[in-house]
């Protein structure tokens, strides 16, 4: 019935067209294909295990000895080298390529048997904030352990209760619960960003060539004549087409992606495809927006790369808006990304119910309108092309 | 080499570049505009002020010291206080904190008895900048409060308070955050970045136009130009580009570093010089992948969706040696994975020169492979010219 439709006659055409473009299939199958797996494999480990560290043990005593076992006992650290001299400190960064290095003074022992406190110098190859992070959590850690155990035994002999030795040593724990990402694996905690981030890009740059691209290529009369003159028609019928190619990768990032590198999705799948085809939805109608404004289809290409390249920086993921100058975290506001991004989040990560991402989805629907308002300005600017070329040819 | 050739392909890419909008607006705009807007993001370095949120069930005296503690600390910030738990749950799939410190009933009482007393902290871990944060001022506060406790045992068993302090805490970390002392974002990834923002407009401009030369059939023509003479074509085509990124290289140098507060602890010289290297075989590199395009639309778009596998693959953030063996190989054949390692060494590191003599040689030999690449493929483009010619002729 509906195949007379002029939509559906303008969606099948594009769909037709899209999967003949040599650059379409670059944009949707070879890029994604090449890039989310590469993406994937660089953090395919997980997280951060057995840092290389070296140790300058200038006691060499039984108490000195007992902290290196800690050292090697933890799991974020290996002890990888063992200097003998203070010189080798600073060439161990680069030389031995650890991350860090222990240092453990001489007299270790007799100090801390004669009450002398005594510092174990720790330096951290911080040019990595990564390695900097855990050697610091790490160090912390275990001199806490060995500080701890060394209280507890000149406690003892002092006449205390057993069951408040733990009070005095740590009267407060702290029980730590960790959502969202309790691994703190790099993959689960970066590919999903990633991949979302690319997935707009890739919608944004495909679509502001929706239009520019059918003049070029002088097949706008023919598309107009398919649609029966109706403008609207075209519109809808190239979105279609376009959201079922956003809705393609989306499903090779969800379905295949995801799965493949083990990333836990914990949100109401319905939840996250309404939300993801709204953020398809607002990058098509922007891209079109776009399209129709600029007919030099390379610069319309040029502002989308543009646009969209900083998106992740300025989403907030790996460094926070509120830590940006404020003509930042408007730019960072003035992304769809952003915005999807913190719904993204909620959704499959914190499985939050659909309410608490009504904020970001006004902000989304408020991009729909920018998107429409650049349609109906691309529409007015162009209707010599648009509505004019295209009658008069059919004459 | 013949330097009127080189010198005449040289204008004729000045022109082609003047003339190309988009080429000059990949070349000459973006870079500057990216500087100014990617750079300024982490202008303040590092986060502070992370909002937490605090349901406090005890409302004791101590409860409310620990957190006050809690707040003093320079990054943290209790924004919310919430009556229970579940309200401050809302809160944080609001995102509106990015944690909750949680203090049950009996808090104090427990401390009063010296008995150990539980805390909850519920941390989300979807970004971990705060999450880390979070965890380590709430961790810091716990010891101090453990040395307090301690220092009060031996002090209960007639031991003086400065002996009884030193007894509380036998062994201390004093960690010392080599290179970059405060351990922030900045100094951590702004050089890379302003490094990737080069490398990648120069890559999409140069794209652009040795995409358009083959589309138009203009790059035989060039070679032919050049007296076949792989050297002059490529400083010809190239030069342009090499002149106007090693200036940009200079205004990242000696502008763009002391304005975003940037050290260059090494030697200048070896930096200009090693980054003239860097450009120069990037420019084989790029030139030899894009001869592969005949539409500036597909070399733009390709070339666009290279930053982010690029960047992550030099092992910026994450380990090479953590990798899988085929990305090493792969990450061992990018120009800028030796150059950020030089880069860090030169500038946060300030290493002598002999500690980076491996990096040079390493981009040595990748411009070697480049040139050879090039080499092999000019050749072969003439080669297709000439079978062509033949069969029309």
């Amino acid at each position: 019935m509906f195949k007379n439709w002029p939509i559906y006659q303008v969606f099948k055409k594009e769909m037709l067209r899209l999967a003949r473009q040599k650059s379409i299939r670059n944009l949707f199958v070879l890029i994604p294909l090449v890039v989310f797996f590469l993406l994937g494999s660089i953090y395919y480990k997980g997280s951060l295990r057995e840092v290389s560290v070296a140790v300058y043990d200038n006691d060499n005593s039984t108490l000195s000895r007992t902290y290196i076992r800690f050292l090697e006992s933890s799991p974020y650290l290996n002890v990888t080298h063992y200097l003998s001299s203070k010189d080798a400190i600073e060439s161990a960064f680069i030389k031995n390529e650890v991350q860090g290095v222990f240092y453990i003074p001489k007299d270790f022992h007799k100090d801390i048997l004669k009450s002398v406190p005594v510092q174990v110098k720790i330096y951290t190859n911080s040019t990595n904030i990564v390695f900097g992070n855990l050697l610091y959590k790490s160090a912390l850690e275990v001199t806490q352990a060995v500080s701890g155990a060394v209280v507890i035994k000149k406690i003892a002999p002092l006449g205390i209760n057993p069951a408040k030795i733990m009070g005095t040593v740590l009267p407060i724990k702290i029980n730590t619960r960790v959502l969202g990402n309790p691994q703190y694996n790099y993959v689960y905690y970066l590919l999903p960003g990633l991949t979302t981030v690319l997935l707009q890009m890739i919608i944004f740059l495909a679509a502001s060539r929706a239009f520019n691209n059918e003049w070029k290529a002088e097949t706008y009369s023919q598309l107009y004549t398919t649609s029966k003159g109706n403008i609207l028609s075209i519109i809808l019928g190239k979105y279609f087409a376009f959201l079922v190619y956003g809705l393609g990768l989306s499903g090779l990032i969800f379905a295949i992606v995801f799965p493949v590198f083990g990333i836990p999705i914990y949100g109401n799948i319905i939840h996250l495809l309404s939300l993801l085809v709204l953020f398809i939805s607002v990058n098509i109608l922007l891209g079109f927006g776009l399209s129709l404004i600029v007919k030099n289809e390379i610069i319309a290409l040029d502002i989308a790369i543009f646009y969209n390249s900083p998106a992740f920086v300025f989403s907030g993921f790996t460094f926070p808006i509120w830590a940006m100058p404020w003509f930042n975290i408007m730019y960072a506001q003035a992304i769809p990304y952003t915005h999807f991004l913190t719904a993204f989040l909620k959704i499959y990560q914190l499985d939050t119910p659909l309410s608490f991402i009504w904020p970001e989805v006004w902000k989304l629907m408020l991009f729909l309108i920018v998107g429409v308002l650049l349609i109906v300005t691309g529409l007015i600017i162009n209707r010599k092309h648009i509505f004019i070329t295209p009658k008069l040819a059919k004459v | 080499m013949n330097l009127s050739v080189i010198w005449k392909l040289f204008k004729k890419e000045a022109e082609l570049v003047q003339n190309d909008h988009s080429v000059l607006l990949a070349l000459l705009v973006a870079p500057l505009l990216y500087f100014l807007l990617m750079g300024s993001t982490y202008i303040n370095k590092d986060e502070e002020q992370v909002s937490v949120g605090i349901v406090d069930l005890d409302q004791t005296k101590s409860s409310k010291a620990f957190l006050n503690k809690v707040n003093a600390t320079q990054k943290i910030a209790i924004t919310k206080t919430y009556t229970n738990f579940l309200e401050a749950k809302c809160g944080l799939n609001e995102f509106e904190i990015q944690g909750i410190i949680n203090i049950p009933n009996g808090f104090e009482k427990k401390l009063k008895k010296n008995e150990s007393s539980p805390i909850g902290l519920i941390l989300i871990n979807t970004k971990f900048l705060s999450s880390n944060d979070i965890n380590k001022a709430v961790n810091l506060v716990a010891i101090d409060y453990a040395l307090e406790a301690r220092q009060k045992f031996f002090e209960s068993k007639g031991i003086n308070p400065s002996f009884a302090k030193q007894k509380a805490n036998p062994i201390t970390a004093q960690v010392n955050a080599v290179y970059n002392p405060t351990n922030n974002y900045g100094n951590f990834l702004l050089p890379a970045l302003l490094i990737l923002i080069l490398h990648q407009t120069l890559l999409i401009g140069l794209s652009e136009s040795v995409s358009s030369d083959r589309k138009n059939g203009l790059m035989t023509i060039g070679f032919e130009e050049s007296k076949n003479n792989v050297i002059n074509y490529i400083f010809g085509k190239t030069g342009f580009y090499l002149i106007l990124y090693t200036a940009y290289m200079l205004l990242t140098y000696f502008v763009v570093f002391p304005f975003f507060d940037l050290p260059i602890k090494g030697s200048i010289f070896s930096l200009i010089i090693v980054s003239i290297l860097f450009l120069f075989t990037t420019l084989l590199y790029g030139w030899f992948v894009t001869s592969f395009f005949k539409s500036q639309v597909r070399a733009m778009e390709v070339m666009a969706f290279t930053s982010y596998p690029i960047f992550l693959i030099t092992g910026i953030t994450w380990s090479v040696s953590e990798m899988p063996l085929f990305l090493q190989f792969i990450s061992n054949l990018i120009p800028l994975k030796p150059f950020f390692t030089f880069l860090k060494k030169v500038t946060i590191m300030g290493v002598d020169s002999n500690l980076y003599y491996e990096e040079i040689i390493h981009l040595l030999i990748l411009l070697l492979i480049g040139y050879i690449a090039t080499f092999l493929r000019l050749n072969y483009l003439k080669k297709q010219r000439m079978t062509l010619k033949s069969v029309i002729k």
